[in-house]
């Protein structure tokens, strides 16, 4: 799994299918998370976290 | 459409097109094809084509690697194509052939440099006899126009990293302004006017052998050190100018910066009895800025990884990886911070 900012999104997308990884699986992090308040960053890691395991289990 | 005198050869891989028989038609079509730079480029024809690879000594279809973003096939045949379309003479192809070899070592990260928000582009730096041979600039002006060598291997280089990287829109090159070295920057060492070791010597190689050394360049900042007496003094401006706190080496703490001082420069430094290290050890002392200067209200301290030691934040991991470069023009009047993009490190190939 990549984790990348969603600046980056659309070149993880494209770098993923040149290397022939047309499906691979992308989670995609805010550039900006420093602005976040104290709550708002911990429901965005639950959310990333259950993201990123959802995909590593499906790879398994 | 084929040309007399190349119905022996094998046939070429590449599409062939027929388009307007006129300057204006070929460029409208590499526009609409989005397979240039902007600039009016030189038809690739298979007569043409032929000859660049017939200069390489190599097949056409021999395998030089892959570039990156999005790995697209560097056959020797692609890189004619976008040699010739440069404006490059056939002589050009064995360094060009060598800086994409340069490209596939993983330490020089050719698809971060191609996707980055960082302006910096793939600048390569000749070194050896050949820069005579192929009359490459490494004097007056040797970053500005004049030089054939200079202009079209530099942008031959761009054409490959657009064609064959495939780095040619804000969907793969995320480069926030870009920089007028992204069209060109090719330029050689003025070896024969240097008290020291040219970088391909520094780097292992022996002084007979050609080499062309790539690395990722952010942009350059003139150092006017004309009204200074001393060199020392020369040499303090120059640190001056690489410890600005928004470049990418000071704030990862990686890469190698440059700095590209003029022979008169590099003289004044060898009768005060210093070595190449010598000068990049002074650079690299006097460079350094307290680290109290970068307060996390400035910078977010989590994205960081400066170079701090004894409390001083300094440009390089170390003396040695600052770049010096002798080139240019004769007088101590000028010199040039090559600042890099950081996440990247350059790679020397000699050129056969």
């Amino acid at each position: 799994v990549a984790l990348v900012t969603e600046r980056f999104e659309d070149l993880a997308h494209s770098v993923a299918r040149a290397r022939g990884k047309n499906n691979f699986p992308i989670v995609v992090w805010p550039a900006n998370v420093e602005e976040l308040s104290e709550a708002e960053l911990r429901a965005l890691a639950d959310r990333t976290f259950d993201d990123l395991v959802s995909r590593l289990t499906k790879l398994a | 459409m084929q040309e007399t005198g190349v119905t022996s050869r094998p046939p070429l891989q590449s599409e062939v097109i027929e388009v307007e028989d006129s300057p204006e038609g070929v460029h409208a079509e590499v526009l609409a094809r989005e397979w240039g730079d902007g600039l009016p480029v030189v038809p690739p024809t298979a007569e043409r084509v032929w000859r660049m690879i017939e200069a390489s000594g190599r097949a056409a279809d021999e395998v030089i690697g892959t570039v990156g973003p999005m790995q697209g096939v560097a056959t020797v045949e692609k890189i004619a194509v976008n040699a010739i379309m440069a404006g490059c003479r056939p002589a050009y192809m064995p360094v060009l052939i060598a800086a994409v070899r340069g490209l596939q070592e993983p330490r020089f990260n050719v698809d971060a440099v191609q996707g980055t928000t960082n302006p910096c582009t793939v600048a390569l730096l000749i070194n050896g006899p050949m820069r005579h041979t192929l009359g490459v600039n490494c004097g007056r002006d040797c970053l500005g126009p004049g030089s054939q060598a200079n202009a079209t291997i530099g942008r031959a280089m761009r054409l490959i990293l657009l064609n064959i990287g495939g780095a040619k829109d804000e969907l793969m090159d995320k480069a926030i302004h870009g920089f007028p070295g992204k069209y060109t920057c090719c330029f050689g060492e003025d070896e024969e006017h240097s008290p020291w070791e040219p970088l391909h010597v520094e780097r292992g190689f022996a002084p007979q052998q050609s080499t062309v050394t790539i690395f990722a360049l952010s942009g350059t900042l003139n150092v006017l050190t004309a009204t200074c007496v001393h060199i020392r003094d020369m040499l303090v401006l120059m640190a001056d100018a690489m410890n600005h706190m928004g470049s990418n080496n000071i704030l990862l703490g990686r890469g190698e910066p440059g700095m590209l001082m003029t022979s008169g420069h590099a003289d004044l430094a060898a009768r005060q009895g210093m070595s190449k290290l010598d000068v990049k050890r002074f650079l690299y002392e006097h460079s350094a800025f307290p680290k109290s200067r970068l307060s996390k209200d400035l910078v977010r301290q989590q994205r960081i990884k400066p170079v701090i030691k004894d409390g001083m934040v300094h440009v390089a991991r170390r003396p040695e990886d600052i770049m010096l470069v002798v080139a240019g023009g004769p007088e101590p009047y000028h010199a040039v911070f090559l600042p890099t993009f950081g996440d990247s490190w350059m790679v020397t190939t000699e050129i056969v």
